[in-house]
């Protein structure tokens, strides 16, 4: 029996074929495949095709199941810039792929962790609504804590 | 440049795996992460998920000579090592040589300060210690409360 292949199309209209029972590992393809076979293209709006890149070498793993947690973990360690992680996280998130999204969040509140706080803001692309005056009563409460 | 605003659920997962005293500061990076952080449901997600991630035990160690006693926490891994980013400081004295442990729930501390009330006092005066102060510290946040 011949491997049924998927193609996945990016945000900026890149294609990318994977063999089904790989693509599958994406709990969003696998109810896509279910309801219509998916036969066409799979088309995912939200993800650029760097990422979706990212996203396919992730799902082609060869990986016994015993070693499949460390090879995550090194997977996203070795993508070390944040908004890379960001992006491939939100991927995970949109395709429901668990651990990837699990393993991309874990390494970037590993990185933020010790961020000031407009280093946070920057990173996870949040606007300060505060005036200094509010901001200075809620500093005060965990001085401690800056 | 406008930037895409990541999703919540995705905010979310990363702060509920955030170290206590990064959240402190997480507070103050907009207004609705401090609704955020301060709602039941996330601190019950964060206690879950947050230690889940990292299994710590929570260890008293007491100097009987000077009646000092020291708090410090250590992962659960094999060479049990010190959490040197948690540093936690003991904010109170005991009447006696150490407060008693009553126990510890979802990063709560509850301690004890009994007086033995000394029957064999001489001139029978009663001094004026409360019996069994009950103290409540969250150390994670260097927070404390007593029943006086």
């Amino acid at each position: 029996m011949s491997k049924k292949t998927l193609t996945l199309m990016s945000k900026d209209k890149q294609l990318f074929n994977i063999e089904e029972h790989l693509a599958v590992q994406s709990v969003t393809i696998r109810n896509m495949v279910k309801e219509d076979g998916a036969s066409s293209v799979i088309p995912l709006p939200r993800v650029d095709s760097e990422t979706l890149a990212l996203v396919i070498e992730y799902l082609n793993r060869q990986q016994a199941p015993e070693e499949d947690e460390d090879y995550v973990k090194k997977f996203v360690d070795e993508r070390g810039e944040i908004p890379t992680l960001l992006e491939l996280a939100q991927a995970a998130l949109d395709l429901d792929i668990k651990k990837l999204m699990d393993a991309a969040c874990m390494k970037v509140a590993d990185l933020i962790k010790d961020f000031t706080l407009e280093e946070v803001r920057e990173a996870l692309r949040i606007e300060n609504d505060r005036t200094p005056e509010e901001e200075k009563a809620i500093r005060d409460e965990f001085q401690w804590a800056f | 440049m406008a930037v895409d605003l990541l999703p919540d659920e995705l905010i979310v997962q990363i702060l509920s795996i955030l170290p206590a005293k990064s959240l402190l500061r997480c507070r103050l990076v907009c207004k609705c992460w401090l609704n955020l952080l301060n709602s039941t449901r996330f601190k019950l997600m964060h206690l879950h998920n947050f230690n889940q991630l990292n299994p710590r035990y929570f260890i008293r160690r007491l100097d009987y000579y000077e009646s000092e006693e020291y708090y410090d926490v250590y992962f659960d891994n094999e060479a049990f090592t010190l959490d040197g980013g948690t540093q936690i400081q003991f904010p109170l004295d005991s009447l006696n040589i150490c407060f008693r442990i009553i126990g510890c729930c979802n990063g709560v501390v509850c301690l004890s300060d009994d007086n033995y009330d000394d029957d064999d006092d001489e001139d029978g005066d009663e001094e004026g210690f409360s019996l069994d102060t009950i103290i409540l510290w969250n150390p994670s946040i260097r927070r404390k409360g007593k029943n006086s």
